[in-house]
C-alpha cells in the first residue's frame, strides 16, 4: 500500500524582532486550516494527527496538551513526537501502513519563548558533562573541530557552504533569511564557540508546517498528483563523546544504506534529484555528504559548488531554522518541487528526493538521523 | 495487517531507586524483558522511548539512556521518543504496535522510564503544564483536577461517593501486596481513609497516587517472530488512541465521555460486544480513587452514575468477577511516563499467565488503559491469549 503526501501548510515565520507573535499553537492552526483548505479537506476527514514538539523548547510541559485542538485532533486519534519532525511524518506513515487509518496530519511548530541554547544545558547528564556548561552548540562545535582536524578542512570552504545556502534562500519565496552571505561576510563574523562563527549558526524562528497524507486511493481523490513516501529510515548513535566517531555521521551512513538498499540506489548523486539536508553546521553539511555516499569520507567539500546536484534548494537552515519542525518545512519544500508548485526557485525533473531529519538537542551526543526518500 | 503481539515484559522495583541513575533503571528494565524471552539487545530492531523529562529533573534523558537502550552499539538503533504526559506510557505501547504493524519492523521494545523523586514536587512540575495565563497563577495540578472530578460527580450522582472511593483506595493498596513491584504496599482500613487529611477536597491523601521511580520495558513481535519465540504471547486484538479539548470548562468533568468514545470504538475493533462478560481482568489508570469509578462507567462495566454499585457487589477486588487493577494499580506505583505502559505490561502478564502472586485465573481478554494531560488524553488497549 502506498502512502503520499498530498498537501502542505506553513504558517507566518517570526524572529525575536517581532514582537507580535503568535503562540506555538496558533502558529500549529493556521498551518493546518491552510493545508487543508488547499485541498478541500477539513478536519472530520482526517483520521489521525502527529504532532512533532520537544516540551523542553515549546516551554510547557505536554505541550501538545494545545496544539492537538489546535490542528483539529479533538476526539481523534493524537499523539507527540519529541524528535525532528521527519520522525512525526515516519510515525504518521506507520500508522497509515498499519491498515488502520487513510488520512493523517502531521504538525510541528517552534516556539521563541525559551533561549534555547541555555535550555540546552539541562539536557548533558549532571556530572560528566554539565559541570562543563555544555550545551546543544558547543556538542556541534566539537564534532565541527573533531571533523576539520580529521580531515584538515579549512573554514573557508564551511563558509562556502553557507554562500551556496544562502544563495538558494535567495530566490526561495518561503524561506524566512533571503539576504545573500558571501564568504567573506562568513570569515567576518566573530566566533561564538570555536570553530563556529556567527553566520555559520542558524538562528531558531518560530512558526509551523503542517502535512497531510493519505493511503493511495484517498490520495488521488483529493490530489491528482500525491508525492509518495517510498522509504523511511532513522538510526541514534551513542552518548559519550569519547566513545564514538565525531568526524563523521555513523547513524546517518546506517540509514541511508538502509533507504539505498531497499530502494535500489546504487549512486545516489545520479538516483536522486533533490536533496533537503539539515545543515546544523556547514561542517555537518560535508559530514552529512559524506554519510549519504555522495562523496568519499573527508571528501564533503568536493561537492561545494557541484552544479549536478541541488541541494537545499529552500536555503538551509542558515535561512530558516524552525528547530524541530525543520524536518517537515524540508519535507514541504520538496513537495512544492515535486509537484511544481515551488515558485521562483521551481527546478525542472524532480521525481526523487531524499529529506534529512536531525534532532540534535545534545549536540553530537546521541544524535537522531532521519532519512524520508519521496518520489512522484 | 500482521497481527502483533507482546512477548516480553521486564518490571523494576519501584519506590524512591536513589539506588540507580536514570539509565541504570531503564537498564533494568531492559535486561529483565530480553532475559524473559531469551533475546538479547542486538535482537532489537527499534526502539520506542518515553519519560516526561521536567519530571525527570533533566531534560531529554533519552540521549544518554541510548547506551541502555543498545544505540551505542554496532550500528545503533532507530529510537523514537513520545510525550505525552500521563498517557505516555500507553502512547509507547501504540508506537511500538505501529512499528510492528506497518511491516517495517518484526521486533520492538517499549521503554518507558522515570525519576519522579529527581524533582522538589512533582504537582508544581505539572503546574508548568497548564495555561499560563488563566490556570497556572491558582496552583493547578493533577490533583485539582481529580478534585474538580470529584466533586461534580459527588453532586451529580452520589453524595456519599467517598464511602466508595474509600473501597477504591483500600482494595487498590492491598492488591499491591500481592505485587513485588508496587510503591506502596498498605494494609489499610477505613479508619485509616477517613483519618488521611484532605490534599484537596474531597480527595483525600489515601485517594492520591504516589510519586514513584520505576521503569518498565515491552517487547512486541509480529506474529512469526512471536510464534517462535514465545509459547503464550499476548496478542493484541485492539487498540486506540483519543485526545480532546484543553479547556476544562467546556468538558462534561463528572463523565469521561472521551473516554466513553474510545473505549466503544476499541472494542469493535477487537470484537467485543459484552465487555462486562468478556473481558477477564482490568488494568485501569486510577491515579485518583474517583476516577476508577469513573473509568467502569465509561468503558461500559456499568451505567453512568452507577460505577460505585460494582464495588457494593464486589466485582472488581481481586476475588470478583472482573478483577480491576490486580497489580494495585497507579494508585500503588505511579512513575509517571512509564505507568500507562505498565498497565500494558500487566494485562499481558495476566494474559500469558505470568503474573505470579497476582495471577487471575482462567484470563482470555484484558484490558489496559491510561489518561493523560487536562482530563483530554486517553489510551486504551484489548490484549488476549488467542
Amino acid at each position: 500500500m502506498k502512502v503520499g503526501i498530498i498537501s502542505v501548510g506553513f504558517s507566518d515565520f517570526y524572529d525575536k524582532s517581532i514582537n507580535e507573535r503568535k503562540t506555538y499553537y496558533e502558529n500549529s492552526f493556521i498551518a493546518t486550516k491552510r493545508a487543508l483548505d488547499e485541498i478541500g479537506m477539513n478536519r472530520g476527514d482526517v483520521d489521525v494527527f502527529v504532532e512533532s514538539s520537544i516540551d523542553l523548547f515549546a516551554g510547557r510541559l505536554i505541550s501538545n496538551m494545545y496544539t492537538c485542538t489546535a490542528v483539529g485532533g479533538y476526539l481523534k486519534d493524537e499523539t507527540n513526537t519529541a524528535e525532528d519532525s521527519t520522525l512525526a511524518l515516519i510515525y504518521a506513515y506507520m500508522k497509515l501502513k498499519s491498515g488502520l487509518f487513510d488520512v493523517a496530519v502531521v504538525n510541528s511548530s517552534t516556539s521563541l519563548d525559551v533561549d534555547y541554547v541555555h535550555a540546552s544545558t539541562t539536557i548533558f547528564d549532571p556530572f560528566i558533562y554539565r559541570p562543563l556548561s555544555m550545551n546543544y552548540l558547543s556538542g556541534l562545535a566539537i564534532q565541527a573541530s573533531s571533523y576539520m582536524k580529521s580531515f584538515k578542512i579549512k573554514e573557508e570552504l564551511a563558509a562556502k557552504i553557507v554562500e551556496s545556502n544562502t544563495e538558494n534562500a535567495s530566490k526561495n519565496p518561503r524561506a524566512f533569511k533571503k539576504k545573500k552571505i558571501t564568504v567573506s561576510d562568513v570569515i567576518k563574523s566573530e566566533y561564538v564557540i570555536w570553530p563556529l562563527r556567527e553566520l555559520m549558526i542558524p538562528e531558531v524562528v518560530s512558526g509551523s508546517v503542517s502535512l497531510v497524507i493519505a493511503t493511495e486511493n484517498i490520495a488521488k481523490r483529493y490530489n491528482d498528483a500525491p508525492i509518495w513516501i517510498e522509504d523511511v529510515a532513522w538510526f541514534s548513535d551513542g552518548y559519550y563523546l569519547g566513545s564514538k566517531r565525531l568526524d563523521f555521521l555513523t547513524a546517518l551512513f546506517n540509514a541511508a544504506n538502509k533507504v539505498y538498499n531497499k530502494c535500489n540506489i546504487m549512486n545516489p548523486k545520479k538516483d536522486i534529484d533533490l536533496f533537503e539536508l539539515s545543515d546544523v553546521t556547514p561542517y555537518h553539511q560535508m559530514m552529512i555528504y559524506e554519510a549519504l555516499k555522495l562523496t568519499e569520507l573527508g571528501k564533503g567539500y568536493e561537492i561545494i559548488n557541484n552544479d549536478s546536484l541541488r541541494i537545499n534548494l529552500s536555503g538551509g537552515n542558515i535561512s530558516t531554522y524552525l528547530f524541530q519542525a525543520t524536518g517537515l518545512f524540508k519535507v514541504a519544500e520538496a513537495f512544492l518541487q515535486m509537484s511544481n508548485k515551488a515558485g521562483n526557485n521551481q527546478v525542472e525533473k524532480a521525481e526523487r528526493a531524499l529529506i534529512h531529519g536531525f534532532t540534535h538537542v545534545a549536540g553530537a551526543s546521541t544524535q537522531t538521523h532521519s532519512i524520508v526518500l519521496l518520489s512522484k | 495487517m500482521d497481527k502483533v503481539a507482546i512477548i516480553g515484559v521486564g518490571l523494576t522495583k519501584t519506590g524512591r531507586r536513589n539506588d540507580v541513575s536514570h539509565q541504570e533503571l531503564a537498564f533494568e528494565a531492559i535486561k529483565t524483558a530480553l532475559k524473559n524471552c531469551e533475546l538479547d539487545i542486538d535482537d532489537i530492531d527499534a526502539v520506542v522511548y518515553g519519560t516526561m523529562d521536567n519530571f525527570d529533573g533533566i531534560s531529554s534523558p533519552e540521549r544518554f539512556d541510548s547506551i541502555a537502550l543498545g544505540c551505542g552499539r554496532g550500528r545503533g538503533k532507530p529510537m523514537m521518543k513520545i510525550t505525552t504526559g500521563g498517557t505516555t506510557g500507553m502512547s509507547l505501547a501504540l508506537t511500538a504496535y505501529y512499528h510492528v504493524a506497518s511491516g517495517l519492523y518484526d521486533t520492538v521494545l517499549a521503554i518507558g522510564v522515570q525519576k519522579v523523586s529527581e524533582n522538589v514536587e512533582a504537582q508544581q512540575v505539572l503546574n508548568t503544564a497548564v495555561d499560563p495565563i488563566l490556570d497556572k497563577t491558582f496552583g493547578l495540578g493533577a490533583i485539582h483536577a481529580a478534585a474538580f472530578q470529584a466533586s461534580r460527580y459527588r453532586s451529580t450522582y452520589k453524595s456519599n461517593i467517598e464511602d466508595y472511593m474509600c473501597n477504591v483506595a483500600i482494595i487498590n493498596r492491598k492488591n499491591a501486596l500481592r505485587n513485588p513491584f508496587a510503591h506502596l504496599k498498605l494494609n489499610i482500613t477505613d479508619d485509616d481513609y477517613y483519618s488521611s487529611p484532605y490534599l484537596v477536597w474531597p480527595l483525600r491523601l489515601l485517594d492520591s497516587c504516589p510519586s514513584s521511580d520505576g521503569a518498565v520495558a515491552v517487547i512486541f513481535a509480529s506474529s512469526k517472530v512471536a510464534k517462535r519465540l514465545s509459547e503464550n504471547p499476548a496478542w493484541i486484538k485492539g487498540l486506540g488512541y483519543i485526545s480532546d479539548s484543553y479547556w476544562w470548562g467546556t468538558k462534561p468533568i463528572e463523565f469521561w465521555d472521551n473516554l466513553a468514545i474510545l473505549a466503544k470504538r476499541v472494542f469493535k475493533m477487537a470484537k467485543i460486544s459484552n465487555p462486562f462478560k468478556e473481558i477477564n481482568v482490568a488494568e485501569l489508570y486510577n491515579a485518583f480513587t474517583i476516577q476508577e469509578i469513573m473509568e467502569y462507567e465509561a468503558i461500559g462495566l456499568a451505567k453512568k452514575g452507577q460505577g460505585w454499585k460494582l464495588l457494593d457487589e464486589g466485582i472488581t477486588c481481586f476475588h470478583g468477577s472482573l478483577p480491576v487493577c490486580p497489580s494495585g494499580g497507579v494508585l500503588s506505583t505511579n512513575p509517571i511516563a512509564a505507568s500507562g505502559l505498565i498497565r500494558v505490561a500487566e494485562a499481558a502478564l495476566q494474559v500469558m499467565g505470568k503474573a505470579e502472586g497476582r495471577q487471575i485465573d482462567g484470563v482470555k481478554n484484558a484490558i489496559a488503559h491510561a489518561w493523560g494531560g487536562a482530563l483530554q488524553f486517553h489510551g486504551f488497549m484489548v490484549l488476549s491469549n488467542e
